[in-house]
């Protein structure tokens, strides 16, 4: 890509001006809100920390179902976690202009739910205290951990995903981390000066000199790259934790790509539900505007599609295959217990996301946040009843068993988004929110520029 | 033949739901056949008159059975190489039950059973009971205040006895009640005095089950508490009473009594040995015994004068079901309530524990308009209770019944406070001819109350819906198999089970197991050992209503609706509403599996096979992801949801050999590997193998049909290698391709498919 020079009447100062703004100091709101979630979070961790004393018992998850809310939660974080990486690095590749303004509030995204994500696989260990056997490390009895799990192959999947993610996100930050050290060299006062000093070394000596962009522009297009099998890597790894079990219901060879674009679909859907708040909430809306909505909801009726083609795959494969077993599995999901479940996951997943077919509904930003909290909602109900019901009726009948979560798994779960929505808020107004560099960018090749309300790029 | 399934019933070929209170109706009605069809040979001549009248025509409308079906079944009775009738149990026995019993008789002897099947001998100790002509007498007694002292030693009358006779008011006329309970029982709680006895554990003791053996019982353990032998307490009151009296009883200790009472046994058994050999090898025998022989009986005229009148119940007309108590397999009459083993142990019929309900038939419950639950009111003349519904199909519309055991007021903190005792709604009825009481006299009223209570069922699904997990096959099939795996092994007897790969190449042992359903009761008696043996924690009703019994071995009980196989008489069966209905008992624990789905799934290998096919676990490994759990299809683990305490005196039954698991670790069947591993150290001292039948699981230890043997299927020689061959061989869910160690044999059952 060729350095463009800025024109000679830019809107760049006002880019600066207003994505810079953004990190000024909070206002009573801000502090209000995360006294809110910090007691969400200490309420969850109380909960854990009696889970751990009193025993696994205190969650609802009993024989024979043995993963409930915990392992639903995982998965449902993972899956967020996605979209960051599609966005930034697959969008990247693809050159889509139009996810200028959303890559670096998705990448953020993914990094924190992975680490939302990262506490289930703990906080569900019947021994936590010995979380460290999961890790291979040396020690005396020369005893590794089973290279055949697939939750090993999950450590290692998840550390993977986590490190490239968080190395990409950062290195996208380089030349917007300079651009906020020199906005703190025209300030005065002590405060100022710390801030100056820990930008300045989190940009790493960036000049914006022609060699500098030459290498990094080259750089960040290799990231790019390495990122993204990953995107399909992480969550085909995850699915794993039930394809490669000889649970009906679990056991398919649909389940990677089915994750996948499940996880692509609530994740798109999650930067949709935290977009709306944060733009307004930090005064962008100049910048993510109906056609960055309108392209975010293409790819949820997309990924909505190609979830509702999973659904049916699996009845079919499961009527098809003739194994009674497997066929009652899915027949039960349908209209068993957790017929509930499975009818809120239908609605939002598949019949809700159908309205995005409307090109007015596309545009229209409180319409395509509401249909985005259905889908999260019918995402984490789907993982749910995955889970769920395949467990809660498996092949011995006398065995069968029902599983109802206790408060202890919904505080923790209610503490996850805290901790969650904790990272966004302290990211929000500590970091450049939107990518000064590649907004810049857009504007000078004409490809979008911001207030403008262009339709297509 | 009987109006409820019960465990018996349950493992029958063919269950006729029969009215109640009429099995001696049916008795003779199956002698009539026989004679009149001239199958009782020359018998027939003494019993024609007195059968005469019984028609199958006749008894049918009184006894619920179809004519058609009363005489096939005296002709495959008749036909059969050995049969035999038993009448019915405790709690069948009715107004008429000294009447049935002569009935059974008869047709016994008109199938030419005496002597056969049935011998009549000294074997039999009658030990008699006081019946309820004897109590009514000493409680009549004790309210005249003639009782100034009554002693109660080895039973619990205030619960055992219907209230209806008054023992319990009655005892307010009683001068001093002394009561030599261990445990604070309903009698005990009334008494003024209580001397506690020994329990069984602590105390030396003798029995004589029947004629010629004598049993010894020695104590295994010190006495926990300050309680005393009864016995010793008689030699020191004697003392304390002194004169001649006190002469008599001198011994220091009951051991001493129980040591001299032995010398005339010596004299009959050992007469030339010294008597402290005798004695000594009688205690480490567990007694002396020898063969009685039998003794040839022929009909006693005296039959002629039996009257055999037919039974009628109590009860108005508002009072529809005749009400069936009877005694908990578990339970029994309420001695077992007070051990958390047995109340958690579930009832083999319903899979219900830690409680106590109404059986009621589903036609019943539509009427009624209840579900399992509901709690419905009971009254009869004699009382009032009140008790959750259950529904059961092997229970006749126009009855229902009631376990024993429960409602209890005292005895300890397990038993308190649970269920009803449906001996409050039983009239002081006798039978008239033996004068004990009569369980089955009267009819009672059912009413919906409209409360609901929490039953806790152990069980998922009552039915395998075709998965075959427990296997029925014909008798005719079943034969032609067996014969066919004998000639194999006959043939080829060094041929070992493919379970055998899946050990150690170098390994002499590949540990198995083979359970046959035909043997297996369902009693659950393994169950209550693998909790002794493998300090299984007992969990509680709130925890065993989520699901979260400890249980590493359960029996399942499924029902299955079946076409019964064409009768030997000719006859076909007919397909009656519940004709069809066949329950197998199943016991399911871990299968160690040769290629086990839990094991690749653990991500720190706390599970995994070890050299001698064992899947094993270990807990300090394991961190809990419980993985292992969701890819078992045996849904055999059991994980430690919590600490569980053995508060005093439990933690004394704790097996030394086996850890006792921490929270947050999963665990499950271990074959015994402790009693493996200690047979396995013997042989090794020794220099040789582990022989055949050296190594027996506390589950096979306990059966009382011998269903489970366990054993090295690397030895092609041993138990459980050849019953592995056995052509009614299978393993559960093995399309599984789990190559489980247990391989199950078919149930043989009067059916041809499944509906």
């Amino acid at each position: 890509m060729a350095t463009v020079a800025p024109p000679v009447e830019s809107p760049f100062a006002k880019v600066n001006r207003d994505i810079i703004g953004a990190l000024w100091e909070p206002d009573w709101r801000y502090r209000i809100l995360i006294l809110v979630l910090l007691a969400v979070l200490g309420w969850a961790g109380f909960a854990w920390v009696y889970q751990i004393k009193t025993g696994m018992g205190t969650a609802g998850i009993t024989h024979p179902v043995m993963w409930g809310v915990y392992i639903t939660n995982f998965v449902f974080w993972v899956g967020i976690a996605h979209s960051g990486t599609l966005i930034s690095a697959i969008l990247y590749l693809l050159r889509s202009g139009w996810r200028t303004t959303i890559n670096r509030a998705a990448e953020a995204m993914t990094i924190f739910a992975v680490m939302t994500a990262g506490l289930f696989p703990l906080i569900h260990l019947g021994r936590v205290w010995y979380f460290y056997f999961l890790a291979p490390y040396p020690n005396q009895r020369m005893l590794w951990p089973n290279f055949r799990s697939p939750l090993i192959w999950d450590f290692f999947a998840i550390s993977t995903y986590f490190t490239i993610s968080l190395l990409f996100w950062y290195s996208g930050l380089i030349p917007d981390l300079a651009s906020v050290r020199d906005r703190m060299k025209g300030l005065r006062g002590r405060v100022a000066r710390i801030k100056e000093t820990i930008y300045g070394a989190l940009s790493l000596g960036w000049q914006g000199t022609d060699s500098q962009w030459k290498n990094y522009r080259r750089a960040y297009l290799y990231m790019a790259a390495i990122a993204t099998p990953l995107v399909l890597s992480v969550h085909s790894v995850v699915s794993w934790d039930f394809a490669m079990a000889i649970t009906p219901g679990w056991h398919s060879t649909i389940f990677a790509p089915y994750f996948v674009a499940g996880a692509i679909f609530s994740g798109i859907a999650m930067v949709i539900t935290l977009s709306v708040p944060f733009r307004w909430a930090l005064g962008l809306e100049d910048y993510i505007t109906e056609y960055h909505y309108d392209n975010m909801a293409k790819l949820l009726l997309l990924t909505s599609l190609i979830v509702g083609y999973a659904y049916v795959a699996e009845y079919f494969m499961a009527w098809y295959s003739g194994d009674p077993i497997e066929w009652e599995s899915f027949r039960w999901r349908a209209v068993g217990a957790y017929s509930g479940p499975f009818f809120i996951m239908v609605t939002c997943n598949v019949l809700i996301p159908l309205l995005c077919f409307s090109r007015r509904i596309r545009r229209n930003i409180k319409a395509v946040f509401v249909i985005s909290i259905f889908v999260n909602v019918g995402m984490w109900y789907e993982r749910f009843v995955i889970i769920v019901t395949s467990l809660a009726h498996e092949y011995v009948p006398g065995a069968w068993g029902l599983y109802k979560p206790t408060w202890v798994e919904l505080s923790i779960t209610v503490g996850s988004f805290a901790w969650f929505l904790l990272w966004f808020m302290l990211f929000a107004k500590t970091l450049p929110a939107i990518s000064i560099t590649e907004v810049k960018e857009s504007i000078a090749e004409g490809v979008w520029s911001p207030g403008d309300k262009k339709e297509e790029a | 033949m009987s109006p409820r399934l019960s465990l018996t019933g349950s493992n029958a070929d063919e269950w006729v739901p029969a009215r109640p209170a009429s099995a001696m109706l049916l008795a003779l009605a199956l002698t009539r056949v026989l004679v009149a069809e001239g199958r009782a040979g020359g018998r027939a001549a003494v019993l024609r008159p007195l059968v005469e009248p019984f028609t199958p025509e006749r008894v049918a409308e009184a006894t619920g059975v179809e004519a058609e079906r009363i005489q096939r079944l005296a002709r495959e009775f008749a036909d059969a190489p050995a049969s035999l009738a038993l009448p019915p149990g405790v709690e069948m026995t009715d107004r008429n039950a000294t009447a049935t019993h002569v009935a059974v008789n008869l047709l016994n002897y008109a199938a030419g059973n005496v002597g056969r099947t049935v011998r009549f001998g000294p074997n039999v100790v009658r030990r008699r009971s006081a019946d309820l002509a004897r109590w009514a007498d000493v409680i009549e007694a004790m309210r005249s205040g003639a009782v100034d002292m009554l002693l109660v030693h080895g039973s619990d009358p205030v619960h055992t006895l219907p209230p209806s006779l008054g023992f319990a008011a009655a005892l307010e006329d009683v001068g001093l009640l002394v009561s030599f309970a261990s445990y604070m029982d309903e009698t005990a709680a009334r008494a003024d005095l209580i001397l506690p006895d020994h329990t069984p554990l602590e105390s030396w003791g003798d029995h004589v089950p029947e004629v010629g053996v004598h049993t010894l019982m020695q104590p295994t353990s010190n006495p926990l508490f300050d309680g005393k032998h009864t016995g010793e307490v008689s030699f020191s009151l004697a003392a304390r009473i002194g004169g001649n009296m006190g002469a008599q009883f001198l011994w220091p200790d009951y051991r001493s009594y129980l040591r001299d009472a032995w010398r005339p046994l010596q004299r009959e058994f050992a007469s030339r040995e010294n008597f402290d050999d005798f004695w000594h090898a009688a205690v480490s025998r567990g007694g002396v015994w020898r063969d009685v022989g039998t003794q040839p009986v022929t009909l006693n005229r005296a039959v002629a004068g039996v009257e055999f009148d037919e039974p009628a119940l109590e009860g108005d007309a508002a009072a529809r079901f005749a009400l069936i108590a009877y005694p908990s397999p578990t339970l029994y009459d309420g001695r077992g309530a007070n051990r958390s083993w047995l109340q958690e142990l579930p009832d083999p019929v319903t899979k219900l524990v830690w409680s106590c309900w109404i059986e009621i038939h589903p036609e019943v419950a539509q009427q009624l308009d209840v579900r399992t639950g509901d709690v419905l009111a009971v009254s009869s003349p004699q009382g009032r209770l009140e008790a959750p519904a259950y529904v059961y199909q092997g229970i006749r519309a126009d009855s229902v019944a009631i376990p024993m055991g429960q409602c209890h007021a005292h005895y300890g903190r397990w038993a308190r406070d649970r269920g009803v005792n449906p001996l409050a709604l039983l009239p002081a009825a006798a039978d008239e001819s033996s004068g004990s009481f009569a369980w089955l006299s009267t009819r009672v009223a059912l009413a919906k109350t409209g409360q609901r209570v929490r039953l806790v069922e152990v069980q998922g699904s009552d039915e395998d819906r075709g998965r075959e997990i427990a296997e029925v096959m014909g008798l005719t099939a079943a034969i032609e198999a067996e014969r066919h795996a004998r000639e194999e092994i006959e043939r080829h007897p060094e041929v070992r089970v493919e379970a055998v790969e899946d050990a150690d190449p170098k390994s002499p042992y590949r540990w198995g197991m083979a359970i046959d359903l035909s043997s297996c009761i369902g009693c659950s008696a393994c169950v209550a050992a693998c909790y002794a043996e493998n300090n299984v924690p007992v969990v509680g009703e709130e925890r065993c209503a989520q699901g979260r019994e400890m249980a590493w071995l359960r029996v399942e009980r499924y029902y299955e609706h079946v076409v019964t196989e064409g009768s030997q008489g000719g006859a076909q069966a007919e397909h009656g509403e519940w004709e069809g209905l066949h329950v197998v008992h199943i016991p399911m624990m871990c299968q160690h599996c040769g290629n086990a789905p839990c094991e690749p799934v653990c991500p720190v290998y706390a599970t995994y096979h070890n050299p001698e096919g064992l899947n094993v676990q270990v807990y300090n490994r394991c961190v809990g992801t419980r993985y292992c759990s969701n890819n078992c299809p045996y849904k055999a683990r059991r994980f430690e949801w919590f600490d569980y305490e053995y508060p005093f005196p439990l933690n004394l039954q704790l097996n030394p050999d086996v850890t006792v698991r921490e929270k947050g670790v999963m665990e499950k069947c271990t074959f015994c590997v402790q009693r493996i591993m200690k047979a396995r150290n013997d042989a090794n001292a020794e220099g040789r193998d582990v022989a055949d039948g050296e190594v027996t699981p506390a589950c096979a230890q306990t059966c009382p049909a011998e269903a489970i043997v366990f054993g090295n299927l690397r030895d092609p020689h041993s138990r459980v290698s050849r019953l592995a061959r056995s052509g009614r061989a299978y393993h559960v869910l093995g399309e599984l391709n789990t190559r489980p160690a247990v391989t199950y044999l078919k149930e043989v059952a009067r059916v041809t498919e499944e509906i």
